[in-house]
Order: structure tokens, then sequence, then C-alpha cells
């Protein structure tokens, strides 16, 4: 499952020896690249046209849905009652939307309404302090029966969380997504349920693209500057990179990967400083201060807020959009005409999205493996899952949800780019220590005269 | 008077001469039991042990993921000795400390100079400056990070108006800017309080004394630093040491308009433990072994600041005099300026026989208001940017440029907010707790403050000092050895818990201030209660308790209002919005959602959070100006 698709094509290594030479000459002292130029930037980015497979929408064929199995439909399909088992168990859940702890509450009851005896104490963090709550949590082993979260593997690796692919019956186990399937697992064992997901893609404003007299979204690196740099002069925000510490590690992700670039090389050896990472991050401060073509302090700009609202609004004419946004556009009743294609890649890079997915998992907790199997089961149960996806804007894990759900205008275009997604390296313990460095110091990066090298030196050093 | 913390420092002298024997001193202890326990009993419970706790965790290894794996010796600090941005954190640190403590209590004195004037509408500014104090800090500066945006700002788009601008500036996102814009926000919201403090101390000095100085002929300048300024000291002594704690450790603030920043240009060391521990690092014993150093730290700066000012006045006074001296020249010029331009109430009204002095007669009945509504609005400048933007819709807020009025005026937002979420709940928590802490904190102190007023026994400065180290710990940092202990006895998410928790935090200061006021009382008064029969006990509640009502009325306020915008804590060990239990601070925290903040619904609940603290204030105002100065005059 991981996947480290490095690539070090030639056409790459001519434009990564060329800005190696351009960037090493500039090092030194701290500000060293202080001397990004223009010649400098257009070094960084390649002139070869798109790569052959970044024509079209990447697969349109439906997700690999060989057999779409039936969902359960009892609660308790795995009835094995376990003797002296607690039927109390403990949720504690993240806030995605204002709505989500309605949702919770309203399934909670349903839930011991259909199995007598049984009890749910739900427990909604908001995301700003889901980290601190549960990290408290832990180190007071107070450990949550179940735990709806975007990481697992750390808890995995100190043996506390309990295997998860017999929580579930087999039917829901069998119809998780492969790809999202293979991202709960930690060495050889999955402890991870894949819950939601969401894909990445560029989101266009067309009317801005016709105001500039550009005709179709652009499929390179280097298209998307020139498009900027012409949606700037029609007096648009060309390109929205949002930096801030809120969820950097997406748009980093995205412009890594774009560049050839990845996490690790291997499980647990880490590259945030190899030299494709380096030109990455010279190519978004380039962006930025050399063909000045963002928002405002990109650096501390977050997605929703900074880049998300201000696309909406239509001041924004290009930004790499989440699933979800067309949900948020919608609630905000914006009227933006916005197209949606794939992201752009550097040179002879495979198109790709960035796949999130965050999970439930359940920890050991004596006697909880019945009512917490009973009460997922029930989570998964096809209108359950889906009224989940549906009001809070995600999209499936499971194969069947996504089949269910393709017809829907909101889901289907990301749903298309399932099979071509990749992940974060969520399996590894150590992960997320660098994805928090990468959070609170990437955004460093952009700004004018930024060491690239040094940062990112920092941050992969964070996997210690 | 220089004995502003009481027992801290003078307090051993008198032990050894009043501790005859052994068996005397254990007797003296054993009387003093029933009178202090409950406070140290709290104190220990919910302060100390936290901190043993917090201790340790920066002596064990603990992974990303919250698992603790066995000692690591100094291994903790060596990390965090080895963090690239110490060097920053600490220089900000010390640079935030400094300038807002020096730059609020400078502008104090200018302020409440000036408010200490009887003019016209005086009353509507003093009750100005409160507003910004009753308001939870987390608010205030959420609506100060809405303002500093650089998009929908609406800084940014007076400063356009005005044309001191030509661009919009990122002022809290800009790194040349972040640091600057929370140390500005530091002062503005520091400044009520040591307003408040030493307008407290102004008022104690008697107007005989100015009498004399007219006699004199002394000038404005001469008045203030010879004669108000060293009969200030007590009140200023007070205010410095109360307000480098809070500022130092001040979270909200940093934490709310730059927290979210990339990069370390505008951490202090508290706001890095978080980050440390909860956001970058993800390792809660690099955390604490910072959070220990902290404290350490604070605590010898406080000594050090005690023996400084304990020892002897004379130092001090020669220490203002050095100070006025090399002030003089420029003084002089100053109040030479001052005189001409007659300024603006910044000098004494008892000044001699200046030039301008009728011409000021003359405008100040309508300079001083003036200059007063100015102040006012400046103060509440922020809430009524709050107001305004509770009546503007979720595409208006973050309209850009910023509108002065709601175009459209969404006047359903005041009625919405009861159905987005359970306010009336989390106000009912609210003053719950905040009532049953603020009860408690005057049943535990009062005894306490007044047994270690009128009795010397050994243990009292231990005591003192004791009650000094709990005003010195930030709740943040001993937040998860608390969570750790409330776990063991099961009192998560437990109204009686965060009762205890809140009323420990808040014993230090009313400790201090009822103690400073029993010992103002004249001792006469009760030796001829005892000698009518009165019981200790019933001598405290009928003869000493009446006579303090000012120190009372101040320690409610302020535990009150300490507990009403409490949120770290209570976020963490009464945070169970399932079945309700939420405060108010951490109750609101839920439009402050992942995909939008909801500031309209956001600052509807912030101004009814203000609004009943602030009547409470308004009202027993002339109460708290005099009982500010307990600790400090006897």
């Amino acid at each position: 499952m991981k996947r480290t698709v490095r690539k070090p094509a030639t056409t790459l290594l001519v434009g990564v020896a060329a800005s190696l030479l351009a960037t090493a000459c500039g090092g030194g002292t701290s500000g060293g690249s202080s001397a990004l130029t223009q010649a400098k930037c257009d070094a960084l980015v390649q002139n070869s046209p798109a790569p052959t497979a970044s024509s079209g929408a990447p697969a349109s064929s439906a997700p690999p849905a060989a057999t779409a199995p039936s969902p359960t439909t009892s609660s308790g399909a795995s009835s094995t009652p376990a003797s002296g088992g607690k039927k109390e168990i403990t949720f504690v859940a993240g806030s995605y939307t204002s709505t989500t702890a309605a949702y919770w509450k309203d399934l909670a009851a349903k839930f011991e309404t259909a199995n007598p005896g049984y009890k749910v104490n739900l427990q909604i963090v908001d995301w700003n302090n889901i980290d601190q709550q549960v990290a408290t949590m832990i180190q007071t082993k107070q450990y949550p029966d179940i735990l709806n979260e975007n990481k697992f593997s750390g808890w995995a690796a100190n043996g506390i969380l309990q295997p998860a692919a017999d929580l579930v019956s087999p039917s829901v186990q069998n119809d998780f997504i492969p790809s999202f399937k293979n991202a709960s697992v930690y060495n050889g064992v999955q402890y991870g349920l894949p819950f939601i997901t969401s894909t990445r893609a560029l989101f266009y404003n067309k009317d801005a693209f016709a105001k500039a007299q550009i005709s179709s979204p652009p499929t390179t690196w280097r298209e998307l500057i020139d498009d900027a740099k012409k949606l700037a002069a029609a007096g648009y925000i060309g390109y929205g990179l949002p930096l801030g510490s809120e969820e950097s590690q997406a748009e980093w992700s995205i412009w890594q990967w774009g560049n050839g670039g990845d996490w690790e090389s291997a499980p647990g050896t880490f590259t945030a400083n190899s030299s494709q990472n380096v030109n990455t991050l010279n190519v978004l401060n380039c962006l930025t201060n050399v063909y000045k073509v963002t928002q405002a302090n990109p650096g501390q700009t977050n997605r929703t807020d900074g880049v998300f609202h201000p696309f909406a609004d239509g001041k924004i004419a290009m930004m790499a959009g989440a699933s979800f946004a067309p949900g948020m556009f919608k609630q905000w009743k914006s009227t933006v005409n916005y197209g949606v294609a794939p992201l752009p890649v550097n040179g002879n890079v495979q198109p790709f999205t960035l796949g999130v997915e965050d999970y439930l998992m359940s920890f050991k907790n004596p006697g909880n493996t019945e009512a917490v199997s009973k009460f997922l089961n029930f989570v998964y149960q096809a209108d359950n899952y889906q009224r989940f996806l549906t009001s809070q804007g995600f999209l499936p894990a499971t194969q069947s949800a996504s089949t269910a759900l393709a017809g829907n205008p909101d889901f289907g275009p990301f749903l298309k780019l399932l099979p071509t997604a990749r992940f974060y390296p969520s399996t590894d313990p150590k992960f997320p220590s660098v994805q928090g460095a990468v959070q609170n110091q990437i955004g460093t990066g952009v700004a004018p005269g930024a060491d690239a090298k040094s940062i990112l030196d920092a941050i992969n050093t964070a996997a210690k | 008077m220089a004995d502003a913390l009481p027992g801290a420092t003078s307090s051993s002298a008198l032990e050894r001469t009043l501790a005859p024997s052994r068996s005397a001193a254990f007797r003296a202890v054993l009387k003093s039991t029933p009178w202090i326990s409950p406070a140290t009993l709290l104190i220990a419970a919910v302060i100390l042990i936290p901190i043993v706790i917090m201790v340790r965790s920066s002596f064990m290894v603990t992974d990303s993921s919250g698992v603790t794996h066995g000692f690591a010796g100094f291994g903790n600090f060596k990390t965090l000795l080895a963090e690239p941005a110490l060097g920053q954190v600490i220089s900000n640190t010390l640079t935030w400390v400094i300038v807002v403590v020096g730059g609020s209590l400078a502008i104090s004195l200018g302020l409440a100079q000036f408010l200490n004037k009887d003019f016209a509408g005086r009353r509507f500014v003093r009750w100005s400056l409160i507003v910004p104090w009753a308001a939870a800090l987390v608010m205030t500066s959420t609506v100060w990070r809405f303002i500093l945006e650089y998009g929908y700002g609406i800084l940014n788009r007076v400063l356009l108006d005005l044309g001191l601008i030509s661009q919009p500036i990122g002022w809290y996102q800009d790194p040349r800017y972040s640091f600057i814009s929370v140390i500005v926000v530091g002062v503005i919201v520091t400044i009520p309080f040591t307003t408040y403090v030493i307008l407290a101390g102004l008022q104690t000095i008697p107007d005989d004394v100015y009498e004399a100085a007219k006699v004199d002929g002394a000038g404005a300048w001469r008045t203030y630093w010879g004669i108000t300024f060293p009969l200030l000291r007590p009140s200023l002594v007070i205010a410095t040491i109360l307000v480098v704690v809070y500022v130092f450790n001040s979270f909200p603030v940093i934490w709310v308009i730059t927290g979210g920043n990339t990069g370390n240009a505008a951490d202090t060391t508290i706001t890095w433990s978080y980050k440390i521990a909860f956001r970058q690092q993800l390792d809660t014993g690099e955390a604490a072994a910072l959070s220990v150093m902290n404290v350490i730290f604070l605590c010898v700066v406080i000594f050090f600041y005690f023996s400084a000012i304990a020892s002897k006045g004379g130092r001090q006074r020669r220490l203002t005099v050095a100070v006025m001296r090399l002030l003089a020249p420029l003084a002089e010029r100053w109040g030479a300026l001052t005189q001409r331009h007659s300024g603006r109430g910044r000098r004494d009204h008892t000044d001699g026989p200046a030039r301008g002095a009728r011409l000021w007669r003359a405008m100040r009945p309508y300079g001083m208001p003036f200059f007063g509504l100015l102040i006012a609005l400046f103060f509440l400048g922020p809430y009524v940017v709050m107001f305004l933007s509770t009546f503007k819709n979720g595409t208006e807020l973050f309209a850009s440029p910023a509108t002065y009025l709601p175009e459209t005026w969404a006047w359903r937002n005041w009625i919405d907010i009861w159905t987005q979420l359970d306010l009336a709940g989390f106000i009912m928590n609210s003053l719950i707790i905040s009532v049953a802490s603020t009860a408690l904190v005057l049943v535990v102190s009062v005894p306490a403050a007044y047994y270690s007023a009128r009795h010397r026994f050994a243990g009292r400065s231990l005591f003192m000092k004791l009650v000094l180290v709990t005003q010195v710990i930030a709740p943040v940092a001993v937040v998860v050895g608390l969570y750790q202990e409330f776990v063991w006895v099961g009192a998560v998410n437990q109204y009686w818990s965060i009762i205890l928790t809140n009323a420990a935090f808040n014993l230090a200061f009313s400790i201090w201030i009822l103690n400073g006021q029993f010992e103002s009382v004249p001792i006469d008064i009760e030796e001829a209660a005892k000698l009518d029969g009165l019981g200790p006990f019933r001598t405290m509640t009928r003869i000493a308790l009446p006579l303090v009502r000012p120190g009372l009325v101040t320690a409610l306020i302020f535990s009150f209002i300490q507990v009403w915008n409490e949120f770290p804590v209570s976020l963490t060990l009464f945070n169970n919005p399932t079945r309700g239990l939420q405060t108010l601070p951490v109750g609101i925290q839920q439009l402050v959602g992942l995909a939008q903040t909801n500031y309209q619904y956001l600052f509807v609940a912030s101004l009814m959070a203000i609004v009943p603290v602030v009547l409470l204030f308004a009202v027993i105002e002339k109460h708290l100006v005099s009982g500010l100065t307990a600790g400090a005059v006897k």
C-alpha cells in the first residue's frame, strides 16, 4: 500500500539538475534563496507538454466494484453474545459540521432502541480540540471504545487498538474500497475501519477563464502558472494557495506529488527534504513572491475560510478544491460558475488525486468487543452510512455506497477520481509528527527569502 | 506598606519572636488548622498534585500517540533545548511580558490620573473600561482576530479609507506584523485592570497632601513625581506583580489570534508548549518540561521582585528619585509645553499659576468629556464591531472590504442562535459553576485570610508562599495532570469537580486581598469583642467581616469573572456536549467550525455573556475601587 511511485524521469532530471545548480549557488547562509528570480523559478517548472495520460479525466470507469455486496440489513449481524461483555460503550467522534452531533445523537438513540440494554455514550469533539482531547484520554488510559479520527497507526503500534477486520460483518468488510482498506493496515493487521473519504481536484472559475481568454484548464504546472498570470492580469487571484497550519499537509502533498516527490522512500524512511521537495517549495515561493499570482500571505491561509470561500465569492480563479467544497458553496449560496479538472502536474508525473480518509477504530477495553461490533455494524448499514455521507458531504469508503451515490452530482465527479488516489503514509506511526511539523512550518517556506532546504530539513528530523 | 503580599517576606521575624517554645508552636499550628486547612487542602488537591504529575511527565517518555514508555531522565529537557525555535520563543516571551506590562502600566498611569478627575461622563468612561475586562478573553481575542484580518477585517477598511495604507495588510497573518499585533491587543486588554488598580490607589491619597503641595507652589509635574507617584507605589506593586503573572501566562490572546499561524513568529513559551504537546511535536513530555521551566522562571522572578521591594522602602525611594532626576529636564520642557497648550487633563488640577490656566479652565468642561469620549470609544470599539457584526449575514461577514454597517440587517441571528446551539443550557451551566465557585472561594478564603492576618503561627509563611505559587501556575500548564487526577477519582465532567477546580485557582487572589483588609482593621475593636466573650469565629463574622466589605466585593467580582470566563480547564475537564455539560465559553466554540466560523452567532453569544458581568460590575464599581487597594494599604 506504500505508494512510493518515485519516477525520476529523465525530463524531470534535467529540470531538477538545472534548478539544483541554481539554488545551490544561491545557497549558503539563511536567506540564500532570496535570490529566487524569474529565471530560476522558470527553471523549476517543466516546459514539456502535459504527460500523455493527463489529457483525459482520470479513468472515468466506475469504482472497481466487481461485486457490490448487499449491505447488512440487521443490526446484530454478528450475534455471538460474548459472556460478561459490557453493554455500555463510549464513542468519541469529531464534529465535521454543525449537524454532526445531531446525526450521532439520533443514530445512537436508534441503536439503543433496536438493541435494548445497550448504551452508547457519545462524546462529540470539535476538530480544533480533538487531538488534545484524545491525547489526554490516551495518556490517562481512558481509552474510548470507539474513536473517529484521522489517524490510527500510533495507537496500533502501541498495541492498544483491537484488530478491526472482525469487528464488522464480512459483508461490510468486503465492501470497503481496497485502497482505503490498505491504508488502514499497520504491520499487516487492519486496525482502522475506513469511514469517510475525500478527493481533490482543480477547481477553476469558468467566468474568470473566459475573461482571461483561457480555453481549457491547465494540466501542467507551466500552464497553471501561465494561466494564473493571465488571470491575475484580469483582476483575479490566479491560484489560491492554503499553506496555513489547519490542513497544509494536504496542499503540500498535492504539490509534492505533482513534482515527483513523496513523503517517504520506504516505510519509515522519510524524504521530506528530497531535492524534488526543495524544488517544489521553491516553486510555491515563486508563485507567491516572483509570479505573485497567489492571495496575500499563503503561509497563513487556511483552506476553507482563506481559499474555498474567496473562490466561492469569485475572487480566486483556481484552487485545489476538495470533494466537500461544492456542499459548502451551496451553504454559502455561492453563484460561482466553476469547473472541475484533474490536478496539474510538473512534467512526466502520473495524474493523481489526494485521497484522504478518516477512520473508525476501537481500543482494547476488556469486554467491549461485542457491543462495539454491534454498533459498528449498525453505523455501516446502507441507509445509516449514506445518510451520514450526504448530510456531512463526504465521499464513501465502501463500494456499495459509491455505486449508490455515483449519480449524485456533488459526489459523482469526485468518486471517479478515487482509482488514482494517493494517500498520506498514515500507516506509519511516525507520520503524525512529520505531519505536525509540515502543518506548522511549511507555510514559512513561502516567506520572501525563505530557505526551503533548511525548513524541509527541520521537518524531516521530526521523524526521529 | 512594603508588605504588599502579606507574609511572603516579613513574617519570619515575627514568628521567631512569637514562637517561644516548640510545644507552643505546635499548639499554634494545631489551632490554626480549622482556619486554614480547607484552603490548604483545596490548593493541594487541585494545584499541587497536578504540578507533581506535570513534573513527573517531564521526566517520562511519551510518544506522539500519547502512550508513555518509561523514564526519560533529562531527555525531554535536552530535546527542548535543542529546538531550533527556542531562541525566538524565549525572546518573544520576554518582549511580550516587558512590552505588555510596561506599556499597559504606563498608559494606565495617565489614564487613571485622568479618570480620577471630575468631569461630565466620567462614569461612562469608567464603565467603558469595564467591558474589555469583563468580556472573556477568548471572545475579545476572537473579535480582534476578526478586526485584524487581511480581507474582511475592518481595520484595513478604516485605514484604507483614511488613506493611511494603500494595500491591505494581514495584521495577524503576515509574520512581519503578527507579533506586534498581538502585543498591541495584549496592551489594550490589560489596560482596564491596571487602570482600576491604580485608580484605587489614587483614591487612597488624602487631599491634604495636595493642599500642602499647592501652598509650596509645586507644579503639576513635581506634584506628580514628588507626591502622587510615591504614594501610588503600593498599588503599582500589586498591579505589576499581578499583571506580570497574568501576562506571562496569557494563553487566549496569542492562541486565538495567531495560534493557527505557521512558524513561531508570535509564540510565547505558553502557546509554544501547547503546540509542542498537541500540534507540532506531539510530545507531551517535552511540553511538560517547558511548563516546568516556565513555573521555575516565574517563581524566581517573583521572589526576586518581592525581596527587592521588601528590602526597605528607602532604596526604592532612591530609585524613584533617580528616575525623576533623569527625567527632570525632559519634564521641564514637557511641562512648559503642556502649560502653553493647556494639555488635556493629563496634568493635575492642582497645578499652580500656569499661563494657560485660565484658558484651560474655560475649555475644561468640554475638553475633558470630549477626551473621555474618545477613550471610551476606543475601548468599546471592538465590541461595537462585534455588535454590528451580529446583524450581518454569513456572506457579508466575509465581504472584502468589510462593511461598516450591515447592508441587510439580519435580525434573525439573535433568534436563530437559540436553536443553533443550546445557549440557555450553557448559560445555566456557567451560572451554576460561577456562583458555586465564587461562594466556595469566599467561604474558604475568609477564615484563612482572617487567621493569617491576626496570628503569627509556624507555617504561616509557608502557607502564604503556597498561595503565591497558585497564582503563578497557568491552568493550561497543569491541565493534563489535573485530568489524570480527575480520572482517578471519577471527577471528569462533574459539576463538583469543576467547581472545586475553579475555586482553587481563585483562592490566591481572594486570600491576598482579604488578608490585607483584615490587617487594616484595628485590633482594639476585636479586643473589646473578646472581652465581651465572643469566640474567635464570631469575632470574625460579627466584627471584622462587616468592616472588610470592599475586599469581599472585590474578591467576589474577581472570582466570578475569572470563573465565568475560564476556558482551557473547562475545555478538558467539563466538556460533554452530548449530555449538555459545557460552559458558555467552551460551548460557543462549536461555532468555530472546521469549515468556517459563524461569527454572527459567536458574537451574539459573546455579547450575551458580557451583559451580566458588566451589569454586576456597574452596580458595585464603587466598592471595587476601594477594595482593590486592600492588599496595599494598611
